[in-house]
């Protein structure tokens, strides 16, 4: 059996919700593991995760078709390559309508791809509303709530996001001190690179702040890799039982 | 055995989509496993032809033998579709009820259905009562199509209507826009829509159509067979439940 492969979809209709940090976290979580992504960046104004990982990220646009068939034909390949979009609010409502329009859930499924809507939480109605419609209209893609504390916080957050019965654990993005988020939203800052060679000059305290925030989140990415690759199997497993039976009833 | 039935596809217009609406008509009835033949009357070269190439023949219908040829053996397939030339629906009709076929319809010894395409012209509209004078007992299917980038919110909607209440039993039915690339590319490809969306080539070998382009086909071709369902046309060919159809 091939190895599994994941795209991942970061998305919120709301600006401002951290989204391009949890797509450099799920980006930089795969080159931890040595799994170079591909990232792929719908923003067209501020576009934030080509600057932060230009070595892995390429700049997309759905707007016309041909746009659509380079991003889409890439997304549905089964090459064990995880991908990364980090969808801006402005795409949002056309990736979904083209990915609805051409059954990219079903095509993603048919591969073997698990296709992961990572839906950044907002206390907002619009970021609600909008989880429902997705989740009624493309039952074939996994949904992860996603839950920064930088933005929203309320416990009672947890219940307006409901995953699917057997999707991963949704995450929960710690919130940074303000010394540490200003250092992370520079330019091209890397998580990896700060662990492997921190600044000389940064306190203890702050050192351990950033490295106990990026091992919670992979830790969290790490179970979700493997939830995803456990649902992989079975239904694997399940297709295999299916074809055997149909065999079996066919003699 | 149940009777036969004809589908002929007609404008007295050229580039409205009329061999495209034919192609999903057989693909609709492939899909849902019914045997099914088309004649093309395009001359010398059909378009038809070139996406379904095992079912189709080139036939000129002002030709007595060509006549014979599609009338004569309508019991070689339960579907005859034929995709009449720009021009033609009105001459079609009229030689269809001098050799007595829509006599032998309106006495239900054949299911006769007609799929007058509309371009977005006030002369396409006058057409309609021109044609609909031979069809009293067909069914009569006018399809707005949009395929072709007409533009028919530019008609006045009460010239319009007053045309299409000139006919009595006349059903209407709308045929999506499809986009415009993935039109394209199967144009290219040359094989009908459904092996298009299978990815495969004209003679079943695996092909590398876009998945975007294939999806785009599959989605289109969903809502044209829809409108189908909604006209009932599985009833044509007596399939009041209509036989399951192959998911597009």
């Amino acid at each position: 059996m091939s190895g599994p492969t994941q795209v991942f979809i970061v998305c919120s209709p709301r600006a401002h919700t951290g989204k391009t940090l949890v797509a450099r976290l799920i980006a930089e979580f795969y080159q931890s593991i040595h799994r170079p992504p591909a990232c792929f960046d719908l923003e067209q104004i501020d576009p934030a995760l080509t600057e932060f990982l230009p070595l892995a990220t390429e700049r997309a646009a759905i707007g016309e078709t041909r746009g659509q068939v380079a991003l889409f034909d890439r997304l549905v390949v089964a090459d064990q390559k995880p991908k990364i979009v980090d969808l801006s609010p402005h795409a949002l409502e056309k990736f979904f309508t083209v990915a609805y329009d051409i059954g990219f859930d079903h095509e993603a499924r048919e591969r073997g791809v698990s296709a992961v809507v990572m839906y950044v939480a907002g206390e907002q109605p619009l970021v609600q509303t909008t989880y429902g419609i997705l989740r009624d209209k493309l039952p074939g893609l996994i949904f992860v709530p996603v839950y920064n504390d930088a933005v929203a916080r309320s416990p009672e957050l947890r219940k307006l996001f409901p995953a699917n019965p057997n999707s991963p654990t949704p995450i929960e993005i710690p919130q940074l001190s303000s010394s540490l988020r200003r250092i992370i939203d520079q330019r091209p800052f890397s998580f990896l690179e700060f662990l492997k060679d921190p600044p000389l000059r940064m306190a203890r305290s702050t050192r351990a702040e950033m490295e106990s925030f990026v091992r919670r989140v992979f830790r969290q990415l790490h179970e979700m890799e493997l939830s995803l690759l456990m649902s992989q199997l079975n239904q694997s497993l399940e297709a295999q039982l299916n074809a055997a039976a149909k065999r079996a009833g066919g003699k | 055995m149940a009777k036969p039935a004809v589908i002929i596809v007609g404008a007295d217009k050229g580039g409205v989509g009329k061999t495209t609406v034919s192609r999903t008509l057989l693909d609709y009835f492939a899909a849902r496993r019914v045997a099914s033949r088309a004649f093309d009357t395009e001359t010398p070269r059909g378009t038809l032809k070139r996406f379904h190439p095992d079912i189709t023949q080139i036939v000129d219908l002002n030709e007595v033998p060509d006549q014979m040829k599609i009338f004569d053996t309508l019991n070689d397939a339960q579907i005859t579709v034929i995709d009449v030339r720009a021009g033609l629906l009105s001459p079609t009709l009229r030689a269809l009820r001098d050799i007595g076929f829509i006599e032998a319809a309106k006495k239900n010894q054949v299911n006769l259905a007609v799929f007058h395409i509309l371009g977005p012209t006030i002369a396409s509209l006058d057409e309609i009562g021109e044609t609909s004078s031979f069809l009293t007992d067909a069914k009569y299917f006018l399809v707005k199509n949009f395929i072709n980038n007409t533009h028919f919110f530019e008609w006045d909607q009460k010239t319009y209507d007053s045309y299409f209440h000139k006919v009595k039993n006349a059903v209407e039915l709308t045929i999506p826009k499809l986009n415009e690339m993935a039109s394209e590319q199967v144009e290219l490809a040359g094989v009908p829509f459904l092996t298009f969306v299978a990815n495969k080539g004209l003679h079943g070998e695996s092909a590398a159509y876009s998945f975007v382009l294939r999806g785009y086909v599959r989605h289109w071709l969903g809502q044209v067979w829809s409108e189908y369902d909604r006209i009932k046309l599985p009833e044509l060919i007596g399939d009041a439940e209509g036989k399951a159809a192959i998911a597009v």
